[in-house]
């Protein structure tokens, strides 16, 4: 029996909302239990959407599949998905990384008190992710981009008791809404010409020319705001390096591999539209390239593990953003496969570090981990050389594919911004890669409260940051047996993170052979836009200049820290005013709160005292005031004699019958005439 | 057999005097007994409307069963209102409770 | 129904007297035991006029009710709140504005109802009544209109227990 393709779609969709409901009404109690709940669904899931997947390779016709939600008026909203190369390998990637972090986070959450909450919410949110891959229509994407903006909300929010974590929720769900009204505008503008919400019904108005250029544009662009706030591109990226204060597990699912590849997914998915317009693929591509540059130099001077791995994903996104803005479609896409595993290894890995390491991030309280755990040095390493794009990993083939898809556009700048971040992109991540697990053991030594590994309660060390040489670093002295248990406890890699790393280690290091350039039946003929954009092989000036960066970043970063011998960047020194610059992100986030404290806390001064004394002085006070008034005078009437009040009673009622006979038309009552004189 | 209109005019007369006397009077158990004059002004009315316009059904009738039970109601309740107010105030005279003054 | 006989016009002459009478005196007798006897004046008057219009079974029932009830329990009402002398125990209000406006008040909606009175002609419907009033009502009663003769009695039930209440309530606290 053949089980039709949109079928499974449904219940690939609906599995992890099941699993949400489950936990949150049935077995939230049971910690072990809600775990498995939300891991099997999704594991079924992810088999699902690999069958789905297999189909696609063998028949890329899309499928659809539409249900009847609502008529308004002469509108009428479907519900529906939409199966085709693209929304197919994305549902697989979310998926199967989804579950992957899902058997990642039985280990990770393990001794947390919101073990069940944690698992509902990540299942609530796979969900959420998934309707956004398989929407057809914008009604219902941005349904599902809400519902993620919500999940990111409390799962960055997870630990809210924590005030940064807390604060860090508010903000990520603040900065993106500013994108997602943009997003909103953008899908209410094409409704107005278009008169309906379908990615076929709007692609069809674009051909037919029913909107007019400029409209087009205006709309793109305001689309294109809802991937900004998502994807944490210039100039709302701020909320993702904070995004930082969630669990781990969320952070590798939410904050890399999908919730912030919402934004390009989107981009790729509606591209009719952005392909109409000139000006707003030049939007996308700038916005893209200014975004790329500036993550990459922010993550350059970060201390904290979380936020480089942060920083690196915002100028991922940037690059593929500015591939899709330069019609390197296939590209785009392709580095958002690829990034999707390499860069939820690298949180993983980072997170198994913290979770060994008492959770600690920072970057130069540690060195020298390699000889504790292996596995995740060695995980972790290969995901850095996908991210840097060392041949033959992942990441080499897509990041190439977007330089050639750069240069092939036309705009040679591009292509040189790519090369540089690229550049960037080697150096940090190896900065990274020594400071933590080379160079001498950091004399600092985490405080064992008992076993208190396990608990994010512990009491945390200040913020140290970058310490800078001249710095003199007060050490804690190292009680030698506090020393000998935590290194113990450094062994101990559970086998819950290390699987899932083993296996997202291989698919970073492999994923990419299906973009090998010139493979008949390869990726770039499975996802394009409009025809196949066929390569005929390497681009070898491409190849090698990008191998020269990464050397050189990655000799640089060995040259610098490699050899290190104090706990402390050198870099500050070398770089100066510069490095500075790029450890306070650009001042983006005082910049912002200036803008905040002047214009909007003014702003809202003058309508508070609009507020105080037109609302509340005139009108509520004026008419309430003439209401007591009135009351006042009324007041006198009531003189609490009960026959005055009868005779007003029937006083009343005289005057009624008067009006009513001469109310009823035709001859005036003669006795009735003679009382009031009326003829 | 007299006319509707004699019938109609004595009920009003006694409903006119019922109401003088309610609107005038300053004993509580009086102004009862004018309330209980309108009531039966009205009742003569329901009854001779009924007697002239409908003879058949006879509706009339019914009314004013009802408002006889009615009327019952009302005089139990009232009389034990004003014997309670007579036990606070030592008085009748509706003249003397201004408690509702606002 | 042909012109009132003599007969008739006497008859109706001397109950439209009983009725207006018994009601000015209510209204206007100085002893308030005096009004009540010309309450029961009145309300035979109304009894008579019931007879009158063939309304047999009502009659009866204002001779019970209103006389046998109502008027007893309105005489022990003035006998417990009785004050000072009884000769001028049916006083009207002090206040002059209440006394003319209430005057002027009623007067006008006297004036005004027998106005539209004499002004109306009405369809007389040329039927005599049911013979067998009191079975026509009763059958009515429990046929046609059983739930609002159940709350009728519910309502009487409700009156006296309540009346009995808002008694007992003040021997208790005293």
């Amino acid at each position: 029996m053949r089980i039709e393709t949109e079928l499974l779609a449904w219940a690939v969709l609906f599995l992890p909302l099941a699993s949400f409901l489950v936990i949150s009404l049935v077995t939230w109690p049971y910690k072990k239990v809600s775990g498995l709940v939300t891991v099997t669904g999704i594991g079924i899931s992810a088999v699902l959407s690999i069958w789905i997947l297999s189909r696609i390779i063998a028949d890329p016709t899309p499928v659809s599949s539409t249900w009847h939600w609502l008529t308004v008026g002469s509108v009428k909203i479907d519900f529906g998905c939409l199966i085709d190369p693209l929304s197919a390998s994305m549902m697989m990637a979310v998926c199967v990384v989804s579950f992957l972090i899902q058997v990642y986070s039985t280990a990770y959450m393990e001794h947390d008190e919101g073990y069940s909450r944690f698992f509902a919410f990540m299942a609530l949110f796979t969900f959420s992710m998934l309707g956004i891959v398989l929407a057809n229509n914008f009604l219902m994407i941005y349904i599902f981009w809400e519902l993620v903006g919500l999940c990111s909300y409390l799962l960055i929010g997870f630990w809210f008791f924590k005030p940064a974590a807390a604060a860090a929720a508010k903000k990520a769900f603040v900065v993106t809404r500013f994108g997602d009204f943009g997003f909103l505008l953008g899908i209410l503008l094409l409704f107005h010409f278009v008169g309906g919400f379908g990615y076929g019904e709007i692609a069809h108005a674009i051909e037919s020319g029913y909107i007019p250029p400029v409209w087009l544009t205006i709309a793109t662009v305001l689309v294109f705001c809802g991937a900004i706030g998502k994807s944490a591109q210039f100039p709302l990226h701020v909320w993702l390096p904070d995004a930082m204060e969630g669990p781990t597990p969320v952070s590798a699912l939410i904050h890399a591999a999908t919730m912030v590849a919402a934004g390009v997914y989107m981009v790729a998915r509606t591209y009719d539209l952005f392909h109409s317009s000139d000006q707003a693929m030049l939007v996308v591509a700038y916005i893209g390239g200014i975004t790329a540059f500036l993550a990459a130099s922010m993550a350059v001077a970060q201390s904290r593990m979380k936020r480089i791995v942060a920083y690196s994903t915002c100028s991922h996104l940037a690059y593929m953003m500015m591939a899709l803005g330069l019609g390197g479609y296939t590209a785009g896409v392709f580095h958002l496969l690829t990034h999707c595993f390499f860069k939820a290894l690298l949180f993983l890995s980072a997170g198994a570090v913290m979770t060994l390491y008492f959770h600690e991030e920072n970057i130069w309280r540690m060195g020298g981990l390699y000889r504790y755990m292996k596995v995740t040095a060695i995980v972790m390493i290969l995901g850095g050389l996908s991210n840097a794009g060392l041949f033959p990993f992942a990441g080499f083939f897509s990041k190439d594919e977007i330089l050639v898809a750069a240069k092939e556009s036309g705009h040679i700048g591009f292509y040189w911004l790519g090369v540089l971040v690229a550049l960037f992109t080697a150096f940090y991540t190896f900065r990274l890669i020594f400071v933590v697990f080379f160079g001498p053991r950091s004399e600092w030594s985490p405080v064992s409260h008992g076993h208190g590994h396990d608990d994010h309660h512990h009491e945390e060390l200040p913020d140290i940051g970058n310490p800078r040489p001249s710095q003199t670093w007060k050490m804690q002295p190292v009680d030698p047996a506090v020393r000998a248990e935590s290194d113990r406890h450094l062994r101990k890699e559970p086998w819950a993170m290390i699987i899932p790393l083993s296996i997202l280690a291989t698919a970073a290091v492999v994923a990419g052979f299906v973009g090998w350039p010139g493979l008949e039946h390869g990726f770039s003929s499975f996802i394009f836009f409009e025809h196949p954009h066929h390569v005929a092989g390497f681009d070898i000036p491409t190849v090698v200049i990008s191998h020269i960066v990464l050397i050189v970043g990655i000799g640089a970063a060995w040259a610098i820290y490699g050899k290190r011998k104090t706990a402390a960047d050198p870099l500050s020194e070398m770089l100066g005013p510069i490095y500075r610059l790029f450890e306070r992100k650009y001042y983006f986030d005082e910049i912002y709160l200036w803008f905040i404290r002047r214009f909007i806390d003014g702003g809202a001064a003058v309508l508070a005292w609009f507020e105080e004394n037109v609302f509340t002085g005139v009108f509520a006070n004026g008419i309430g005031g003439l209401m007591m008034e009135m009351g006042r005078v009324l007041r006198l009437f009531q003189n609490g004699l009960v026959q005055r009040y009868a005779l007003i009673f029937f006083l009343g009622v005289l005057v009624l019958v008067i009006i009513l006979i001469y109310s009823v038309p035709g001859e005036v009552p003669g006795a009735i005439a003679a009382i009031g004189g009326v003829k | 057999m007299m006319d509707l209109s004699c019938y109609l005019g004595l009920s009003t007369l006694l409903f006119i005097v019922g109401l003088f006397g309610a609107l005038t009077k300053r004993s509580a158990v009086v102004v009862l007994m004018c309330i209980e004059l309108m009531l039966n002004a009205v009742n003569i009315n329901l009854v001779a409307f009924s007697r002239f316009l409908d003879p058949g059904q006879l509706l009339g009738h019914l009314f004013v069963i009802f408002t006889i039970a009615v009327a019952a109601a009302e005089v139990a309740v009232g009389i034990a209102l004003v014997i309670v107010l007579n036990r606070y105030r030592d008085t009748i005279n509706l003249d003397d409770f201004t408690w509702l003054k606002g | 129904m042909g012109e009132p006989t003599t007969g008739t016009i006497v008859v109706f002459s001397v109950l439209a007297a009983m009725v207006i009478g018994g009601g000015l005196g209510v209204v206007l007798l100085r002893n308030v035991f005096h009004a009540l006897v010309a309450m029961v004046v009145c309300f035979l008057g109304v009894s008579g006029v019931y007879f009158s219009l063939q309304a047999d079974f009502l009659a009866v029932m204002q001779v019970l009710i209103y006389i046998g009830a109502v008027a007893v329990v309105i005489a022990f009402a003035v006998m417990l709140t009785r004050r000072g002398k009884m000769s001028d125990s049916n006083r009207f209000v002090d206040n002059s504005v209440q006394l003319v406006l209430g005057t002027s008040v009623a007067g006008g909606l006297g004036v005004v109802l027998l106005g539209l009175i004499c002004e109306t002609t009405w369809q007389i419907a040329d039927k005599l009544p049911a013979t067998d009033l009191t079975r026509f009502l009763g059958e009515a009663m429990m046929t046609k209109l059983p739930i609002p003769f159940e709350i009728a009695a519910v309502l009487l039930l409700v009156a006296l227990v309540g009346a009995v209440m808002i008694a007992l309530e003040e021997v208790q606290k005293s």
